[in-house]
């Protein structure tokens, strides 16, 4: 798929070289039927013209069907690259960055149907319309070459002025994004800021920078096809000026005027496009180096007895914490919002980097992450997928009733419809039947250790219970830790080992 | 129940966006004339080309003089229209997103937290970046284009007539039928995506969706899998755009169907005219014939333009949608720094959304007013309310200090996050950390209040919420809103900073709003909110 689209192209410049073609072929044949030379098969040119005509609208058409088919096969392979690339990684990103990754791949793609085949359709006008008339030593075909040297200048200094600007742009950006952010997430601080300004902001996110480059990447291909513009008029002025008289009475006299006064149709695009390659290349940067980082490696062995925190906590977090936690059985971790309890979660699922010994059975073991060992967030992702999806996103072929018992299991016997989508355009489910869900994922994975955070909130004291017996009962044969600050009855009653952190 | 229409968007664009000294009509104007301006010279320019080269091949003899400065007037007249056109373009583009930017600014200056904690900042980063550009865009391409569009082949219809009637009544009578076509192929489109939208709209989010599950996935082992899922949706994403394309595309081909036929025809009529194998009664020659195949072009040269920039309209209609009524210019808030606070009386309807009614209740400078109810009852909403946040209150207070329960923190130092930009000295500084009981863990820093916070603070959710009260307590304000300060700290965390703040603002004017026991003595009044209604 990263093949280059030949057929695409080639109808690209087929297209463009008919539309001009026909207009200089046209004023070639009213300019001899003006003169009727002797034997003058008049109808062979008509009918080339009307060829002409129907390949140009062929062309155009099959050339826009291709490159479309081409460009989302492209964006489809380049998606499905990235995300084989991701496996096992996770992108620590704000939100919106995953979107913007997106999109790049979609510009990235483009840019076949938005740059190469333009530029494409320019070298083949400019060598043919150049090498015809020198051949046909047709009068001022000298002007074209000092067009085509022109062209060929102001393509360069395009790209590579555009590139320059593109990166520029990129980093104003980049600045944009993070001010913005912390912009809008300071925003209940707001009325202090204004209180003492007048009501105005004293030093706002700035997206002025950002626009003036684009709108200075966009002018000057508009710019360069005005110089030429220019060039091709003064042109034509000249050649009309000199008055040579060589080649009067010939038709062919006036190809290189018409190839001048037309110079906007069929070199417009390529220039005005020829700065845009910066863009497709900070695409193609963003697309290689996005800031994915790896999960922690996978440890291989299970805890039989016991499992010893020795200072053990996500690398971000100051104090580690030191526990000696059973290998089966019920465990809460309480504390204060902030104080880690989630940092500790994912540490032990290995989903960040953690720092400490982690002990299992008095030896020593490699921190990292493990079959069985599963974290549920608290506020969970559901991915946009059917219900049975969702519960089972590793099977190809799930099975229905271990579906049905686990949503039953965790009180959603309302979504027993297996096929239902999840998410846009279909079943929105509210917080707390995301968190439902959730664990009736992890129960259908039959995890060794649950690694729960915060079930309990924002949920009713009956879901509450649903919740805590289920995992009660999932604590006869496996390690559930629960990080929460609510306690339900259920769980009380069952004196569990808690750490404070 | 039966919606009402929204307005065009050249309307909401008149209501809400061009008010004031923002983009004036006269822009616009001048834009367009400047465009048929253009367009009328080039046609002028190609009579004078066409006579010079007709007396080069027929008549074997130099061009005229005076067709020569012909040819050069118009031409260049066209040059410089076509300069000054983009001159004025990019100038006034620019011009006009930094008005819009300002005005967005102006929103959020006055309608606060309370506006922008609605959405993501995701969401107000796209509106910015995406939805300001696309207005300008629409305004400043297709708006022109649109005029131009209708304007120049009017104007080239009538010199054809005057020039050949054979050539311009066959133009005339076709011409209505490009748009026929056009809407037809529009329609047949708009029927396609519709039965595909639901399908494509969740194909296409799919790569984003599981981009954003990717730990999810890994502790699911289900990465695998769902890359093979995402190439199905992949390939049938491309197979149902591509049913919906084929036909929109069909459009462009019409387009140039009709512009690419009327050169090939018009070249052969004039040929054969020429050569005398037709004759429709009126002489022409190839001066005549030449302007013709040079202008024919324009007639629909314009609306293929118009084309290129349709998108524009469609990123225009979304960014109206997400804009609504958040550009509108309003006077400045009203600043009521001098005015000393005595007294509110608020009485009646609050709120349209969510509903707040009201019964006469008085609010005395000193007061202490404990604020209760369920949770979305509307306590955050009277806040807002009250300062102003949400309007309504013709006089909302004045030198408010609002904590909200999730403190924040900036990525600056402890110096910054303290005065926000404002001059305040060490001692000042000082005396707030102590107040709040901060000072040990400020002197455990590294480089103490200059140690900056970056991305992951080393500061506990109590300690945060320490913070943000001294940052308020720094600026000495005459009304405190509380909205839920300790709702997400634990009891001994809640009872010491309760304490804290009884202790600091004991001399102001305070409302607070908590789900958490509070001493009664503190009080002077309770507020009640339960539905909908607020009461003594």
């Amino acid at each position: 798929m990263s093949k280059i689209p030949f057929v695409s192209l080639f109808l690209a410049v087929v297209h463009s070289s008919a539309g001009l073609l026909i207009l200089i072929f046209s004023s070639w044949f009213i300019a001899a039927c003006a003169l009727v030379p002797v034997n003058f098969n008049y109808m062979l040119p008509a009918v080339i013209i009307r060829a002409l005509a129907l390949i140009r609208i062929g062309a155009g058409y099959g050339h826009m069907w291709l490159a479309h088919h081409d460009l989302l096969g492209r964006t489809a392979w380049l998606r499905s690259n990235l995300f084989h690339r991701l496996k096992d990684q996770h992108l620590p990103s704000k939100t919106g960055d995953v979107e913007r990754l997106a999109a790049q791949t979609e510009t990235l793609s483009s840019i076949w149907v938005g740059w190469v085949s333009h530029q494409a359709s320019a070298v083949v006008l400019i060598l043919l319309s150049v090498s015809i008339c020198s051949y046909l030593a047709l009068p001022g075909y000298t002007v074209m070459w000092v067009i085509a040297s022109a062209w060929l200048v102001l393509t360069v200094w395009l790209i590579q002025f555009g590139f320059r600007k593109a990166v520029e742009q990129t980093k104003m950006e980049n600045r944009f994004r993070f001010e913005s952010e912390h912009f809008f997430n300071s925003s209940s601080l707001w009325h202090l800021q204004l209180q003492e300004n007048n009501g105005t902001f004293t030093s706002p996110p700035e997206l002025r920078g950002v626009w003036k480059q684009h709108q200075i990447i966009e002018s000057a291909g508009q710019w360069g096809l005005w110089l030429i513009q220019g060039l091709a008029i003064v042109g034509i002025l000249v050649l009309f000026a000199k008055q040579t008289l060589i080649g009067f009475g010939e038709p062919t006299v006036l190809i290189v005027p018409m190839l001048l006064l037309s110079i906007s149709d069929w070199l417009g695009r390529p220039l005005t496009t020829a700065a845009h390659y910066g863009k497709f290349h900070q695409a193609k940067v963003a697309v290689a180096d996005n800031e994915a980082v790896s999960l922690p490696a996978r440890a291989g062995d299970q805890a039989t007895n016991q499992i010893t925190l020795d200072r053990f906590q996500a690398a971000t977090i100051k104090e580690g914490v030191s526990a000696t936690i059973p290998a089966r059985g019920l465990v809460i971790l309480s504390g204060p919002s902030g104080s880690g309890k989630s940092s500790l979660l994912k540490a032990l699922a290995g989903l960040t980097t953690a720092k400490g010994k982690l002990h299992f059975d008095h030896r020593n073991v490699q921190i990292g992450r493990r079959d069985g060992w599963i974290y549920i967030e608290q506020s969970p992702v559901i991915l946009e997928a059917s219900v049975i999806m969702n519960l089972c996103p590793a099977e190809v072929s799930p099975d229905p009733q271990l579906c049905h018992r686990a949503i039953h299991i965790f009180g959603l016997d309302h979504l027993s419809n297996m096929k239902e989508w999840l998410g846009k355009g279909g079943r929105r489910l509210s917080g707390g039947e995301a968190k439902r869900l959730s664990l009736a994922r992890a129960y259908i994975a039959e995890p060794k250790v649950w690694l729960v955070d915060e079930p309990f909130e924002g949920l009713d004291v009956d879901n509450q219970e649903v919740i805590a017996r289920a995992l009660v009962a999932q604590s006869e044969h496996a390690l559930v830790i629960i990080a929460t600050h609510v306690i339900p009855g259920t769980i009380k009653a069952q004196h569990p080992q808690c750490i404070v952190l | 129940m039966s919606q009402p229409q929204p307005p065009t968007l050249s309307r909401w664009f008149q209501r809400v966006v061009a008010t004031g000294d923002v983009a004036p009509r006269g822009a616009l104007v001048a834009l367009v004339l400047l465009h048929v301006f253009r367009d009328l010279t080039l046609l002028a320019g190609y009579w004078g080309f066409a006579a010079i080269v007709t007396d080069w091949v027929v008549n074997t003899k130099p061009g005229t003089e005076h067709m020569w400065w012909l040819v050069a007037a118009a031409l260049f007249a066209m040059w410089l229209s076509q300069g000054v056109t983009l001159f004025l373009n990019h100038r006034w583009r620019l011009s006009l997103l930094s008005q819009l930017q300002n005005r967005l600014l102006s929103t959020f200056a006055r309608q606060q937290h309370a506006l922008a904690r609605q959405h993501s900042s995701f969401y107000w980063q796209t509106m910015w970046q995406l939805h300001l550009p696309a207005i300008v865009n629409w305004h400043f391409d297709y708006r022109v284009q649109q005029m131009v569009a209708v304007i120049v082949p009017v104007f080239a219809l009538v010199a054809i007539f005057a020039v050949n009637l054979v050539v311009g009544a066959s133009l005339l009578l076709t011409l209505p039928v490009v748009p026929v076509f056009m809407i037809l192929v529009g329609k047949g489109a708009a029927i396609l995506h519709r039965k595909h939208f639901v399908a494509l709209e969740r194909l296409g989010t799919l790569f984003v969706d599981r981009l954003s599950a990717l730990p999810l996935l890994s502790q699911f082992t289900a990465h695998d899998r769902q890359g093979k899922l995402l190439d199905d949706a992949g390939q049938r994403l491309k197979e149902r755009a591509m049913k919906v394309v084929s036909v929109a595309f069909l459009s462009t081909t019409v387009l140039d169907f009709f512009s690419t036929l009327a050169v090939a025809l018009i070249a052969v009529y004039i040929g054969f005219t020429l050569l005398g194998e037709f004759n429709l009664g009126e002489d022409i020659n190839l001066h005549q014939g030449l302007w013709l195949l040079l202008t024919a072009p324009l007639l629909l040269a314009e609306m293929k333009k118009l084309g290129q920039f349709y998108h524009q309209k469609a990123q225009a209609e979304a960014a109206r949608e997400a804009l609504g009524d958040l550009l509108i210019a309003a006077a400045p808030v009203t600043s009521r720094a001098d005015c000393t606070f005595t007294s509110v009386h608020i009485q009646g309807e609050l709120t349209q959304a969510p509903m707040l009614r009201i019964e006469g209740l008085t609010l005395k400078n000193g007061d202490w007013i404990k604020l209760k109810g369920p949770s979305g009852a509307g306590k955050t909403v009277l806040m807002e309310y009250l300062s102003g946040q949400r309007p309504g209150l013709a006089t909302p207070l004045s030198e408010y200090a609002l904590l909200t329960q999730t403190p924040v923190i900036l990525p600056g130092s402890v110096r910054d996050n303290l005065t926000l930009g404002r001059a305040f000295s060490d001692c000042e500084l000082h005396r707030v950390i102590e107040s709040v009981g901060l000072t040990d863990w400020v002197s455990a820093l590294p480089v103490r209040m200059d140690t900056p916070m970056g991305e992951y603070p080393p500061i506990s959710g109590g300690q945060a919420q320490r913070l943000a009260l001294a940052r308020m307590l720094l600026r000495n304000p005459k009304i405190w809103l509380l909205d839920e300060p300790t709702a997400h700290l634990p009891t001994e965390q809640h009872d010491a900073i309760s304490c804290l703040i009884r202790k600091t603002c004991a001399n102001s004017t305070v409302i607070w709003a908590s789900h958490k026991p509070l001493p009664e003595s503190w009080f002077t009044q309770q507020w009640q909110i339960a539905q909908g209604v607020l009461s003594a």
